[in-house]
């Protein structure tokens, strides 16, 4: 991955440069899918939404008014696109039923099993505020710090920390199965 | 404070990176349309200028404006001591001592009386 900072890849987007938006891509997508997960509740709509949510901010690049702050920018990009599914759809947020995450790839029973873990992690997140959900997915599975999570959601730490806690106790009370490591 | 992680790997897009690796290469064939069009579209290269301009047109500006300031005293003080000249040679030719008013108006403005 280049050592470049975020405003410097989005000065060469700017000038058309491809290798720059792979790199922005490549740094930030996977944080994309991962509020865009925690919006819709859905695999397939996550992938879909981080997808049109990055190829619209590279087309509004000049709007980037802070390009060190890409990320956060990118990430408000992903909320809104992700609400504006969910409206569109007129549907639950988290719905459960008719989910579609299988892979062509897995086995039946090892897909059947993910899709079962998949299925009660989500559904208990549904039990959670959409802001928590957020904080719970950037820092269990995306792995960012309590910082960077405030800086990119522009929540003050304490409330980050707040929220992981509250996340935590009520996804294990839901799901008392769910095991985990002590914080580095 | 909870401190122990929760156990959310069945989410992680890694675990099926067959899937992801077709969502990341989706999203960059769309990026690249876009950057193709951008780079056909001249007014798009300036847009994506405009910010960099305004700023060194803004440095520019702040730097020009002391310098202005500057300028302007000077061209004022010789004003005045020019209108001093004048008052003081019509003094002199007219063999006629200026008024105190005279002498507050050539210093004030720098314009003899």
């Amino acid at each position: 991955m280049t050592g470049e900072t975020d405003a410097q890849l989005v000065a060469r987007v700017r000038r058309g440069d491809r290798a720059a938006a792979g790199a922005l891509a490549e740094r930030h997508l996977r944080a994309c899918r991962a509020v865009a997960l925690a919006v819709t509740g859905e695999e397939s709509d996550a992938d879909d939404v981080c997808q049109d949510a990055f190829v619209a901010a590279i087309e509004r690049i000049d709007g980037c008014r802070q390009p060190d702050r890409f990320g956060a920018w990118l990430m408000q990009i992903v909320r809104n696109r992700a609400r504006d599914l969910l409206r569109a759809r007129a549907r639950p947020v988290l719905s459960i039923d008719g989910m579609d995450i299988a892979s062509p790839r897995a086995s039946p029973a090892a897909e059947a099993e993910r899709q079962d873990e998949q299925t009660r992690l989500l559904a208990a997140m549904k039990e959670l505020p959409e802001e928590r959900r957020e904080v719970l997915l950037l820092h269990d599975l995306e792995g960012w710090t309590h910082r960077e999570i405030a800086e990119r959601m522009g929540l003050p730490p304490g409330t980050v920390r707040s929220h992981l806690h509250h996340a935590r106790r009520r996804m294990r009370g839901l799901l008392p199965e769910l095991e985990g490591e002590t914080d580095g | 404070m909870d401190e122990r992680r929760l156990d959310l790997s069945a989410l992680d897009p890694a675990r099926d990176p067959a899937r992801w690796r077709m969502v990341f290469d989706a999203t960059l064939s769309r990026v690249d349309d876009v950057l193709l069009h951008r780079r056909q579209d001249p007014l798009a290269l300036i847009a994506g200028w405009h910010r960099p301009l305004l700023a060194v047109a803004a440095a520019a500006v702040l730097m020009l404006v002391p310098v202005e300031v500057l300028l302007e005293r000077r061209e004022t003080r010789v004003e005045t001591v020019r209108g001093l000249v004048e008052v003081s040679t019509a003094w002199a030719r007219e063999g006629r001592a200026p008024t105190g008013a005279e002498l507050l108006r050539a210093m004030d403005t720098g314009v003899a009386p």
